[in-house]
């Protein structure tokens, strides 16, 4: 029997760990993602992913409720996300596309990509985590919520604490630069052969 | 509103907001009135169909962006975040009079190693706390029940003896019948006494709360110091892993290389 999240939440809180288990186990990869996204370095990511589950832990009887689970556990680590970036006092990283390794390629591929598709795919997506890092935060979090985590727009405004109409201006401004400085750094190819 | 869009110089007609109305239909996130409003502008209005069309094509583009596979990461965190729920799983399970109990018994112990010397004689009341005054026979003694009984606070026993050396000597004054000395103790000065000594004992008591404070702060600090040392260990044996990983690819290729080398080799050779 598969356990909705909010009832693997009142089990856990009833003291079965292995239903919190359960949500670590559903939610790491989401959470990771996100953070992943947000700061830009794997390591620290996976340590806000961590915090996330430890802080949720912790708070889990506070937890009453009102949201889904995986909003709060969205805004926890979305906050840990903003503590990181104010205490690094720097804007997300992007790594630069020389460091990317032909064995990592090599194994990456797809059974009908040639390489030079693979090394054009890496490209653009270097070329689109680069754009996103240079967004206004709150713009790269709206796009991210709703781009990569298919969360509605009351969610993402519940989840970030704005009006509803304010979350869908920033994602129109945030694609709209999108839209300018992938076609400034010629990812126009990338969007012909989609 | 009537916006201006970058596509084109042609200014926009749509009655209300025109770039969340966009956003909302981009995503498809949108009420079935809006949507048909929406649509029913866009038949009319090219700058708004190509905006849209680039959008879309952001959108296309934004997915070429995958956050790495954590696959390490699951394997590697899961079993700390499982480890410490699990300590704070067994820290919730211990009942509420057990904590309090604890707490009173790391009070206590931490009272008995704070060596609290009481003394009350003729030239007042004297408490003495720390190691560098040697506890006393009397002390000594006093101390003794608290060993067979450790969760009773030891102060309780020092007071307990303080209480009957003071009245021994109010017995041994009463039964002299010696007026100098009613004068020295008189009742008032008594319970002035005894009320210091309350005093006193507070004071003790919120000093040991805030020692035992201190220590439970530095046992959560060298926890949180050790889950840090344990993280970083875990990361360095992840790398290690992809390292191999990689060596391996590596040396499949070169071996490909070769036989691939080799069976050329031999067709050239078989070659008249």
């Amino acid at each position: 029997m598969t356990w909705t999240d909010e009832e693997l939440v009142a089990r856990a809180i009833s003291g079965d760990a292995d239903s919190f288990n359960e949500l670590v186990h559903r939610w790491e990869r989401p959470i990771y993602a996100l953070a992943y996204r947000q700061i830009g370095r794997e390591e620290d990511a996976r340590d806000v992913c961590q915090e996330t589950f430890l802080r949720a832990y912790r708070a889990l009887g506070g937890f009453r409720g009102q949201a889904k689970f995986s909003s709060w556990l969205y805004r926890i680590a979305l906050n840990l996300c903003r503590d990181w970036v104010r205490r690094e006092r720097r804007t997300p990283v992007v790594q630069p596309p020389e460091d990317v390794d032909i064995a990592d390629l090599a194994a990456a591929r797809g059974p009908s990509e040639t390489i030079e598709d693979l090394v054009a795919r890496k490209d653009l997506a270097k070329t689109v985590e680069r754009a996103m890092a240079r967004l206004p935060e709150e713009q790269r979090t709206a796009i991210v919520l709703k781009e990569y985590h298919g969360l509605t727009f009351q969610e993402i405004a519940d989840i970030v604490g704005c009006p509803l109409s304010t979350v869908k201006t920033r994602l129109y401004q945030g694609l709209t630069v999108l839209r300018r400085e992938l076609a400034r750094s010629g990812a126009a190819a990338g969007t012909r052969s989609a | 509103m009537t916006s201006m869009n970058e596509t084109s110089q042609v200014p926009c007609a749509y009655h209300g907001n025109r770039d969340q109305a966009m956003v909302a239909y981009l995503y498809d996130d949108i009420t079935p009135f809006e949507r048909a409003a929406f649509e029913a502008h866009l038949v009319t209005c090219e700058p708004c169909r190509v905006e849209l069309a680039e959008l879309r094509g952001v959108r296309t583009q934004l997915d070429r962006w995958e956050a790495p596979d954590p696959v390490a990461f699951a394997h590697t965190n899961t079993p700390s975040v499982t480890r410490y729920g699990r300590a704070l799983q067994a820290m919730r399970a211990v009942p509420v009079w057990a904590q309090v109990a604890a707490a009173f018994l790391i009070l206590g112990v931490s009272a008995g190693i704070a060596n609290i010397d009481l003394h009350y004689d003729q030239s007042g009341l004297t408490v003495r706390t720390g190691w560098t005054k040697p506890a006393s026979l009397q002390n000594v003694q006093a101390v003794a029940p608290v060993t067979a009984t450790p969760v009773s606070a030891p102060w309780r026993s020092d007071l307990t003896a303080l209480e009957q050396q003071l009245r021994a000597e109010m017995h041994a004054t009463s039964t002299a019948s010696a007026p100098a000395a009613r004068v020295a103790m008189p009742i008032a000065a008594e319970a002035d006494g005894l009320k210091q000594i309350r005093t006193l004992v507070d004071q003790s008591e919120r000093r040991q709360k805030r020692e035992l404070a201190l220590s439970i702060a530095q046992v959560l600090h060298d926890v949180e110091a050790q889950r840090r040392q344990d993280l970083y260990k875990l990361g360095s044996l992840g790398a290690l892993q992809q390292n191999t990983g990689v060596e391996v690819i590596r040396q499949g290729r070169m071996l490909d290389y070769i036989a691939q080398r080799v069976s050329q080799t031999g067709a050239t050779q078989t070659k008249p």
